[in-house]
C-alpha cells in the first residue's frame, strides 16, 4: 500500500470515529436552540490534523460528507470547504489544551454579554447560581470591531480560553474549549443556564452584582 | 512569566558523598521558572550532569531530591518531593514522587533541592539541616529494614527528624529496590533504592529546627490562594472519585470496577477479569484488615489505610497496584497472603509492583516448563510461596538473585523475553492496555517504561474524568496522552498528587501556582512547562539510545483477549504512534527534533 492510500485510510477510519460524536453534539445545539440553521461549528483535533464542520452545513442534521479534514499546521485546500471560522478552531487547538471546540449562539448568554458590556461596564460574567459558580466561576467578554470571519478573532479568541474553558464574543456567541466535544457542550449548557438564572434574578429586581461573590478575580 | 521568588528559595544542597562535604548553590532563576521543581528540576539538572553512557551504578550517576514551588504551603496534595537518578531497571531516566512528611521538612531547610553525588567508602546517613549537611556513619544501621532504620535515627536524632531510607533490598542493589520515606511512603518503582545502595547511603534525615526555625518561601498572593484552596477542597469533596470512593477503600476502589470492565490482569496478564477479585477490594478491605485511613501533609483525600492482618501484623496498604501485583497477578485472591508480601515489600524496600510483576513472569515461565525444578514452588495461585521468593529477592539467594533482575532480565535468560510483561524493562502495572488503548499508548510512549501515571487514561476512559472517552476508538487517544503526559509532566514539577485529577480540574492547579508566584501561569504556560519537561527527559533517553524500537509493548497485547468485556480488541499501536510522534514533533524514530527543543529552550546534546 502506498503513502498517499494508507493516509487516506487512515482519514477514512478517523472520520469513522468522529461522526457520530459530531452529529450527536450538532443535534444537542439544535434542539437547545443555541444555533440557527446553519451557524455555529464543531472541530476536533487528530493528530497533525483538524476535522471540521463544512462551512454553511446545517449542524442539527451533519451528513458525513460535512465533516471536513484540513491540516492543523499547514495551508491545505480543505479550508476551502471548512467553517469560516476555522482559523479562530485552529489556533485554539494549537494554543490552547484543547482537543476540541464547540461554537454557537446560545441566546441568553449572548444578550446578556451586550447587557454586561454596556449596562454594567463588566467585561466578565459571574454566574451567581450555584453550578455556575462551582464550575464556571469567571466567563470572559470580549468584544471585537469586527466580530465575524476577522483576523482580529483569530488572535483574541484563543487568547481569552488560555486560562479559559469558555468565553464570550460580545453579541456573536460562545467558542468553547474541552478534552473532547462533550466537556466542550457541557461549558455551553453550564453557561447558558447560568444566563438563564441571571436573566430571572434580574426580572425579580435582584442585585446581580451583589451575588457574584469572590469569583471576578478567577 | 514570573519575577519573583516566591515559592523557591532559589537554593539546593550539593553533596559530595565521596569526601564527605557539601555546599550551598543558588539555582538559576531560569531555570526554576522553566522547569519549576521536583521531576522537572531533577531532569534539568540529571541531563546536564550525568554522561547519558553513565551505568547507574557508577560514582557519576547522581540522585536529585527535590521539592516544587508549592511543596509545603497549605495546597491540597502539595506534600510531595521527588527523586531523579537514571535507573539501573530501565536504563532511562528515572523519577519517583512521594507524599508524607518529609518534602515539607526539605524545604523547610531553606532548600528546594539536595544533589548527591559520588560514592560513599562506608555505609553512611546524612542528616539535612537550614545550615548544614551532617554525615554520620550508617554501618551499625546497614541491613537494618524500613522501619527499624527509621526508629533507629529517631531515636538517635530526635522525634522530630524526617527519615528518607533504603532498607535491605537496596543495599543489595535489586533492580527494583526503592525508597522510603515516613515508614510507608514509597519513591516505588525503577530501582531507585538501588542507587542509593550503590552509594551506600542508608539514608537521608531532615531536621528543619523548631517552628520559628523553619525556613518557608513566600506566598505571593495569600488572599487569593486562600480563594483558590477552597475551591480545590469544594472539588476534592463533591468528586465522588477523591470524595467518596478513596476515602472509603483507598485506591483498591479500582479492584472491582477495572475486574468487572475486563482489564484487571490476571495471570500475569493471560487474562483479564476473574470472579475472585472482589476478595481483594476496597469494600473487603475495608471489611476485613482495615485499621484506619490515614494521609499526607495538606491531603482531605487520606487514601491510605492502615491495616492488620490475622497474625497481629500491621501496616500500610495493600494499594491498588501492590494488591494486585502480589495477588491477582500471580494468581493469588488470598488477601491476608498479599497484605503480609505487601508488609514485607515496605518493610524490606521493595517496589511491590516490579516484585510482583517479575514472580507473575516466574510463575508463567514456570508454567511453561522453562524453569529448573528449584522454581517448582513457583507456581500460579501459591500464596505459600510469595514470602519466601521475596526474601530470596532481597537476599538475592536461591532463585531470588534471577528474581531480581525484574521480569525483562529473568524471561531473556530463560529463553522467553515475551513473557515478561514490561516495557523498557518497567513492568506494566494494573492496567490491561486491550481494554482501554489509550494505556497502550501511554505504557509504550512513557518515559520511565510502562508506568500508568505518566499519562492515566484509566480517567477518561474508565471513569469518565472529566468526560467519557470510548474506550477502544483509536483516534483520540494520541491527542489525549500527550496532553496528559504534559500536564502531569507539570503536577510532578509542583509537586503535587495527581489524585486531585480525579476531582479537581487542571487550571486550578495553575491558579494557586499564581497566587504562590505573584504572576499568571494559565493552564496553558502549564501545558508547556509540562511539554518542555517531556522532551528534555525524552531527549536524554535518545542520547542513551532509546528509540522506537522502545516504544512498544510485549507481543502478547498483539494478541486478543478471549474474554470478558475487552475480549476481541487489539490496540492498533502503530497507527497512534505514527500519529503521537506528528503531535510532539518527534522524528519517526521517536527522537524530539531540534526545532521542537528550540522551540522549548532545551539544549541539544549529541545522539
Amino acid at each position: 500500500m502506498n503513502q498517499e492510500t494508507e493516509a487516506s485510510l487512515q482519514s477514512s477510519k478517523i472520520i469513522e470515529e468522529i461522526y457520530p460524536l459530531f452529529k450527536k453534539f450538532g443535534d444537542l445545539l439544535r434542539e437547545r436552540g443555541y444555533n440557527s440553521a446553519s451557524s455555529g461549528n464543531i472541530s476536533t483535533k487528530r493528530g497533525s490534523k483538524m476535522y471540521i464542520t463544512r462551512r454553511g452545513s446545517m449542524k442539527g442534521a451533519l451528513e458525513l460528507s460535512d465533516i471536513i479534514e484540513t491540516s492543523l499546521d499547514n495551508v491545505d485546500t480543505g479550508i476551502v470547504l471548512a467553517s469560516t471560522e476555522t482559523y479562530i478552531h485552529r489556533n485554539i487547538l494549537l494554543q490552547t489544551p484543547a482537543l476540541a471546540t464547540m461554537h454557537c449562539h446560545p441566546p441568553n448568554t449572548v444578550a446578556l454579554s451586550m447587557y454586561y458590556t454596556e449596562v454594567l461596564c463588566q467585561d466578565n460574567i459571574i454566574p451567581i447560581d450555584v453550578e455556575g459558580h462551582y464550575i464556571l466561576k469567571n466567563i470572559p467578554i470580549i468584544t471585537l470591531e469586527k466580530p465575524t470571519g476577522s483576523k482580529e478573532m483569530e488572535e483574541k479568541i484563543p487568547e481569552a480560553l488560555k486560562n479559559y474553558n469558555i468565553m464570550i464574543l460580545r453579541g456573536h456567541g460562545v467558542f468553547a474549549r474541552g478534552t473532547n466535544l462533550e466537556e466542550a457542550y457541557n461549558w455551553i449548557t453550564v453557561c447558558e443556564e447560568a444566563a438563564i438564572i441571571i436573566f430571572k434574578c434580574l426580572q425579580l429586581g435582584m442585585d446581580i452584582k451583589s451575588l457574584q461573590g469572590q469569583y471576578s478575580r478567577w | 512569566m514570573m519575577d519573583s521568588m516566591n515559592g523557591w528559595h532559589g537554593q539546593l544542597y550539593r553533596v559530595d558523598l565521596s569526601g564527605h562535604s557539601f555546599k550551598r548553590e543558588d539555582i538559576p532563576h531560569y531555570v526554576l521558572e522553566r522547569y519549576l521543581g521536583g521531576r522537572g528540576l531533577g531532569a534539568k539538572y540529571l541531563k546536564d550532569e550525568v554522561h547519558p553512557s553513565t551505568d547507574p551504578f557508577d560514582k557519576g550517576n547522581k540522585i536529585i531530591y527535590a521539592t516544587g514551588p508549592i511543596t509545603g504551603t497549605s495546597i491540597p496534595t502539595s506534600g510531595r518531593f521527588s527523586v531523579t537518578s537514571k535507573s539501573p531497571l530501565t536504563g532511562t531516566i528515572f523519577d519517583c514522587n512521594a507524599g508524607g512528611t518529609f518534602g515539607p521538612a526539605l524545604k523547610s531547610c531553606g532548600i528546594d533541592a539536595v544533589i548527591l553525588e559520588g560514592k560513599a567508602p562506608e555505609p553512611l546517613f546524612l542528616k539535612i539541616t537550614p545550615d548544614a549537611v551532617e554525615f554520620h556513619d550508617a554501618v551499625d544501621a546497614w541491613g537494618k529494614t524500613i522501619p527499624g532504620t527509621t526508629r533507629y535515627l529517631k531515636e538517635h536524632h530526635g522525634k522530630k527528624v524526617k527519615v528518607s531510607c533504603i532498607g535491605p533490598a537496596g543495599e543489595n542493589r535489586v533492580m527494583f529496590a526503592n525508597i522510603m520515606n515516613d515508614y510507608h511512603h514509597a519513591l516505588g518503582r525503577g530501582g531507585l533504592g538501588a542507587i542509593m545502595g550503590s552509594k551506600q547511603l542508608k539514608a537521608i534525615m531532615v531536621d528543619a529546627g523548631e517552628r520559628d526555625q523553619r525556613k518557608q518561601a513566600g506566598v505571593a498572593d495569600p488572599d487569593m490562594l486562600k480563594v483558590v484552596i477552597k475551591e480545590i477542597n469544594k472539588r476534592i469533596n463533591a468528586s465522588p472519585v477523591t470524595g467518596k470512593g478513596m476515602r472509603l477503600f483507598g485506591t483498591a476502589q479500582l479492584v472491582n470496577l477495572i475486574n468487572s470492565m475486563g482489564l484487571f490482569p490476571i495471570r500475569n496478564f493471560q487474562s483479564a477479569t476473574d470472579p475472585r477479585a472482589d476478595n481483594l477490594s476496597g469494600e473487603t478491605i475495608r471489611e476485613e484488615i482495615m485499621v484506619s485511613k490515614t494521609a499526607c501533609y495538606a491531603c482531605s483525600i487520606a487514601c491510605g489505610r492502615m491495616t492488620r492482618t490475622s497474625t497481629g501484623r500491621e501496616g500500610k496498604g495493600p494499594e491498588y497496584e501492590s494488591d494486585w501485583a502480589l495477588g491477582a497477578d500471580c494468581g493469588i485472591f488470598d488477601l491476608e497472603a498479599v497484605t503480609e508480601a505487601n508488609y514485607d515489600c515496605n518493610e524490606m524496600g521493595l517496589d511491590t509492583i516490579s516484585c510482583g510483576a517479575t514472580i507473575a513472569c516466574a510463575m508463567e515461565l514456570n508454567q511453561d516448563g522453562r524453569l529448573p525444578d528449584e522454581w517448582s514452588e513457583i507456581r500460579f495461585g501459591n500464596a505459600n510461596a510469595l514470602q519466601e521468593a521475596i526474601h530470596k529477592i532481597v537476599s538475592k539467594t536461591g532463585i531470588g538473585a534471577d528474581l531480581a533482575m525484574g521480569s525483562r532480565r529473568l524471561a531473556s535468560k530463560f529463553g522467553a523475553p515475551g513473557v515478561a510483561m514490561q516495557v523498557k524493562g518497567l513492568e506494566i502495572p494494573a492496567y490491561d492496555p486491550r481494554g482501554a488503548f489509550g494505556m497502550a499508548l501511554a505504557y509504550a510512549t512513557s518515559n520511565r517504561g510502562a508506568c500508568h501515571l505518566r499519562a492515566y487514561t484509566v480517567g477518561a476512559e474508565l471513569l469518565g474524568l472529566p468526560k467519557m472517552f470510548n474506550r477502544f476508538s483509536f483516534s483520540d487517544k494520541p491527542d489525549l496522552v500527550v496532553t496528559l503526559q504534559n500536564m502531569n509532566a507539570f503536577f510532578d514539577s509542583l509537586v503535587a498528587c495527581k489524585f486531585t485529577g480525579m476531582g479537581v480540574p487542571d487550571d486550578y492547579y495553575a491558579r494557586a501556582l499564581s497566587a504562590v508566584l505573584g504572576s499568571e501561569v494559565s493552564v496553558t504556560d502549564a501545558e508547556i512547562i509540562g511539554e518542555r519537561v517531556y522532551n528534555l527527559e525524552r531527549h536524554y533517553n535518545a542520547m542513551i539510545g532509546f528509540t522506537r524500537e522502545d516504544d512498544t509493548l510485549p507481543p502478547r497485547f498483539s494478541e486478543p483477549l478471549v474474554e470478558g468485556p475487552s475480549a476481541g480488541k487489539i490496540p492498533p499501536l502503530a497507527l497512534m504512534l505514527d500519529m503521537y510522534y506528528g503531535i510532539r514533533n518527534w522524528d519517526v524514530h521517536g527522537i524530539p527534533t531540534t526545532e521542537k527543543l528550540k522551540e522549548l529552550g532545551i539544549s541539544a546534546g549529541e545522539i
